[in-house]
C-alpha cells in the first residue's frame, strides 16, 4: 500500500536528494531530478505493488533519471581533456615503470571496509569526486556507483570502450590517491 | 617471460575490474612478488564497493526546495 503523496517530500525527499547529489554533484540538478522522480512516482503510483519499500521504488525511478541526466551530459560534452590530461598518472612512476618513492600506495590500515561505512568517508568521496574532470567523474559514477555494465557505459557516454577504460583508470587512480591522502591514510602533519 | 611493470599493472588491474576480475598469468606472477600492486588491486576493489554503498551524507533539501517539490506534486 502506497502512502499518501502529501507526505512524500517529508518522508523521502532528503534521502532521494542526498542520493542524487552524491552522483550528480550539482545541487540544482539534484533537486530537479528528485522533483522529476516524485512526479513520475505520483503518476505511476498505481503500479507500485509493494514488492519493495516505497523508498526503494522511488530510488529506482531516481536512478533512471540520473542515468538519463548523465547520458545527456555526456552527449553535450566535447571531451576536451581526454588527450591532454595523460601526464598525471605517468608522474607516479619512474622510467622503469616502478612506483616512485612517495607515490606508492600506502597501507590503509586495519579494516578499511569498515572505515568506508562512515559518513566521513562519504564526505571525503564527494570532495574527491569534485576534484575529477566531469567526464572522468561521470565514468566512475556510472560504472562503479551505479553498476552500469562496461560496454553499456561506453554507449551511454558516447565513447569507444577503450576510451572508457582510460577514463576509468584515471578515476580509480585519482580517487585512490585522493582518498588515501584525505581519509584512509593521511600523511602526518 | 616478461612481466608487466607496476605502471602496466595499475592499468591492467583497472581494466580487470571491468572484465569480471579476470587476470592473466603474467599479472598473477607480478602480484605474487609485488605487495604494492596487491595493495592497488585491493584498494581499487574497495573503492568500487564502498563508493556504490557509501552511507548517506551531505545536505538535506532546503525548506524552499521542499516547498517547490510539494508544489510540483500539486500540493498533494
Amino acid at each position: 500500500m502506497i502512502s499518501d503523496p502529501a507526505g512524500w517530500v517529508d518522508a523521502h525527499g532528503d534521502r532521494l536528494y542526498r542520493y542524487a547529489l552524491s552522483r550528480i554533484r550539482d545541487e540544482r540538478a539534484a533537486e530537479d531530478l528528485v522533483q522529476d522522480s516524485l512526479v513520475t512516482a505520483f503518476k505511476s503510483r498505481e503500479k507500485f505493488r509493494g514488492d519493495s519499500s516505497e523508498l526503494t521504488w522511488m530510488t529506482g525511478i531516481l536512478r533512471n533519471k540520473i542515468f538519463e541526466h548523465l547520458r545527456r551530459q555526456s552527449q553535450e560534452s566535447t571531451l576536451p581533456t581526454i588527450e591532454n590530461d595523460d601526464e598525471r598518472e605517468s608522474l607516479l612512476f619512474d622510467v622503469g615503470g616502478h612506483w616512485r618513492v612517495g607515490a606508492a600506495p600506502r597501507d590503509w590500515g586495519d579494516e578499511p571496509h569498515r572505515k568506508a561505512e562512515s559518513a566521513e568517508f562519504s564526505a571525503a568521496l564527494a570532495t574527491c569526486l569534485d576534484a575529477l574532470t566531469p567526464n572522468v567523474a561521470r565514468a566512475f559514477v556510472l560504472r562503479e556507483m551505479e553498476g552500469v555494465e562496461h560496454r553499456r557505459c561506453a554507449e551511454v557516454m558516447g565513447v569507444p570502450p577503450g576510451r572508457l577504460a582510460v577514463l576509468l583508470y584515471r578515476a580509480r587512480m585519482r580517487l585512490r590517491r585522493c582518498l588515501e591522502g584525505n581519509y584512509f591514510a593521511p600523511e602526518p602533519a | 617471460m616478461f612481466l608487466p611493470d607496476c605502471r602496466d599493472m595499475s592499468r591492467l588491474l583497472s581494466e580487470a575490474r571491468d572484465a569480471g576480475g579476470r587476470i592473466g598469468l603474467r599479472m598473477r606472477l607480478h602480484l605474487a612478488i609485488c605487495d604494492v600492486c596487491r595493495r592497488v588491486r585491493a584498494q581499487f576493489a574497495l573503492l568500487g564497493a564502498a563508493a556504490g554503498n557509501a552511507p548517506e551524507s551531505g545536505p538535506a533539501l532546503s525548506p524552499g526546495a521542499k516547498e517547490r517539490l510539494r508544489r510540483a506534486l500539486g500540493g498533494r
